[in-house]
């Protein structure tokens, strides 16, 4: 594990990856800072980009994008009490009073600490649990890793924002797009609809574009008007003392632990995450009046456990091919766009590029932090600036990552498609990350379901024929259960109010 | 319009996107094999047709709970729905909005066609321009010089330092 990672910490310092991330980092404090882009949308932006490069230099840009935007949310949270991401929302609780008080300063230095402490604490935890998961996943027979996929979608249904019920709606119809196109077991047609552009499936940059790119654009159109009010005119990180910070070890911990856990399950991500941390400190505070009115463990709480997730998402994304939340969805289809198979065997067959993110996820989090220091006045001059003159720009960029991935006007017209269809959907409720998450996962599935199958002499039983299967099977239908069962209680609960 | 009112609306928003997943769960039954391939093709037990239909019919179970929860919340809801009125008024209220993505979209779809047919940087500029005018600004100069810049920008990058086939 040792020579691997160095031999990552190697790659990441060649000169050119080691200004890609550190762009790519730069990039991500920059668009989380603003209220509207997110990090899967700063991912898409720079997928164009990324084509013309080898598969590592593409991640680290897009590892560095991941971690900066984490921080980068907290500063419109602290200073608008706009949250640049929804992740920060819960900075802002404690961050904007503390501002308001006259402690943007300190409040951004908190920010700033909690989350490079919560991303080298999830970083610890990644680097010790993927090489061992890893072993472990890389043993799995093709029946083991079908019902993983199955799990995966199952919890990020389960998990993710809104009902079950629409995360599954989602899944399906991410398994449906997923499906179109020649079977490449069969080499028949699905979904084609006569059309010769459709016989190789639903371009994969074209759904990532379309689902995160146009369909946020649209969907933030409504944004366009809203003009960033800043509580203070002066900018600049004021980090606390290291003995202060040590003395409010309770929150660092707290947030650090539910990151790192929460960011492992996939579809919760960050948002549940800060909430959850926020909840579990001022519940266990001396003090829980004074949160809402500027108390600095309200602001560690979440940031730790913001930034904390960036390394418990890499769990399952790099030992199980799961994405952990959208952002890591998007890492999974760059890892496809550059020729690299996530899953059990990415280990395997591109341990090097998954060293090289470990190291680069370090990485990151130090140029965060110094980026921040040296680069808050730049990022507060951004937050000035209207979305009009931005938003054009996205939607360039969003049209280049899908034209350029096949040379073709084709991949275009479907991200405009998926991006309208995706738009409505997140309107009415329904969580895009599930359809991409069916896009990546259902060819996964179906093909090691057929193999499983062949290997088994058309025997089904063979799903249930090991402990591993039937323990991850038992979860899939406790799962299901228990969402159903909540599910009935709220509308209990409603019928009664 | 008062809050159940809004909620009505709202659950009538959810009736016609259960209806949509339901015309996509039913419509795939219907084209899930455009070459009329036989079904017995395939191993395993599962033949090419196995996998969509099964998720096809997951969705529409799916679909249809969705659809029949709206429908029923909709109905218990006493308050007065026209449709008209509402459409009405939310094109009144979100006119601009509205625009701007219809604009948005047609913008795309008319640059996605000049990506291939006239030069790159010509076709960002007109985009860009055209794009900060739905956007709604007015400043002629900066957003003129902000085209032409960011169309030169965007031809470096893609066409001479990363070489894509653009």
């Amino acid at each position: 594990m040792f020579e691997g990672l160095i031999g990552g910490f190697a790659n990441c310092f060649d000169p050119i990856n080691f200004t890609l991330l550190f762009l790519g980092t730069f990039l991500g404090l920059l668009v989380g800072a603003l209220p509207g882009l997110s990090s899967p949308m700063a991912i898409i932006i720079l997928l164009p980009v990324t084509y013309s490069l080898e598969a590592l230099p593409a991640l680290l840009v897009m590892i560095g994008v991941y971690v900066g935007t984490k921080l980068g949310g907290s500063f419109s949270a602290i200073l608008l009490r706009t949250p640049g991401t929804p992740a920060s929302a819960c900075t802002a609780i404690d961050g904007f009073p503390m501002a308001e008080n006259g402690q943007a300063s300190l409040a951004l230095g908190y920010a700033t600490y909690s989350s490079f402490f919560g991303g080298l604490t999830s970083w610890i935890i990644a680097v010790t649990c993927i090489p061992i998961i890893s072993a472990v996943a890389l043993k799995s027979s093709n029946a083991d890793i079908a019902l993983i996929g199955i799990m995966g979608l199952v919890m990020v249904s389960a998990f993710t924002r809104g009902s079950m019920l629409k995360g599954f709606i989602g899944v399906c119809i991410g398994l449906l797009i997923g499906s179109m196109g020649m079977d490449k077991s069969d080499a028949i047609e699905r979904f084609t609809f006569g059309s010769l552009d459709l016989l190789t499936g639903v371009p994969f940059a074209a759904a990532l574009v379309g689902l995160f790119g146009f369909s946020v654009v649209l969907s933030d159109l409504s944004l366009m008007k809203t003009t960033s009010q800043l509580i203070t005119e002066k900018f600049k990180i004021e980090l606390p003392s290291f003995k202060d910070f040590c003395k409010r070890w309770r929150a660092w911990s707290i947030g650090s632990f539910f990151g790192a856990v929460v960011g492992a399950i996939p579809g919760v991500g960050a948002d549940g995450a800060t909430w959850l941390a926020y909840g579990t400190v001022k519940n266990n505070s001396k003090n829980p009046e004074k949160f809402g009115l500027g108390e600095p463990d309200g602001v560690i709480a979440p940031e730790t456990a913001n930034n904390g997730t960036t390394g418990g998402a890499m769990v399952p994304m790099l030992t199980l091919g799961i994405p952990g939340d959208a952002s890591t969805a998007i890492m999974i289809g760059a890892l496809y766009l550059h020729g690299l198979q996530p899953g059990v065997t990415l280990m395997k067959t591109g341990a090097e590029v998954v060293y090289g993110m470990l190291a680069g996820l370090l990485l990151a989090g130090i140029m965060m932090f110094v980026i921040a220091m040296g680069a808050i006045r730049f990022f507060v001059y951004i937050l000035r600036q209207h979305r009009s003159l931005l938003f054009p720009f996205v939607m360039v960029f969003a049209t280049l990552g899908a034209y350029a991935s096949y040379n073709e006007i084709f991949p275009v017209y479907a991200a405009i498609f998926l991006g309208v269809f995706g738009f409505l959907m997140e309107e009415r409720g329904f969580p895009v990350v599930t359809i991409v998450l069916g896009v990546i996962l259902g060819p996964i599935i179906e093909y090691n379901t057929r193999i499983a199958l062949q290997v088994a002499d058309a025997n089904w039983l063979t799903f249930i024929d090991t402990w591993p299967r039937i323990i991850i099977l038992g979860t899939i239908i406790f799962l299901v259960f228990n969402e159903v069962k909540q599910g009935l209680i709220r509308e209990k609960l409603s019928k009664t109010k | 319009m008062n809050k159940s009112q809004k909620i009505k609306a709202e659950l009538f928003k959810d009736i016609i996107m259960g209806i949509i997943i339901l015309s996509i769960s039913v419509g795939c039954f219907f084209t899930y094999n455009p070459a009329d391939a036989p079904l017995e093709v395939g191993t395993g037990g599962m033949t090419f047709a196995t996998y969509p239909l099964a998720v096809a019919s997951l969705l529409t179970i799916l679909g249809l709970i969705y659809l029949l929860s709206s429908f029923l919340k909709y109905i218990k809801n006493s308050s007065k729905f026209d449709l008209l009125f509402n459409i009405n008024n939310a094109v009144k209220n979100n006119k601009s909005l509205y625009f701007k993505r219809l604009g948005s979209v047609v913008l795309l779809i008319i640059y996605a066609r000049m990506i291939g047919e006239i030069n790159f940087f010509i076709s960002s500029m007109i985009f860009l321009f055209t794009a900060f005018y739905l956007f709604e600004r007015r400043d002629y100069l900066k957003m003129s010089v902000l085209s032409v810049l960011g169309s030169g920008f965007l031809y470096a990058l893609f066409i001479y330092f990363l070489k894509l086939p653009i």
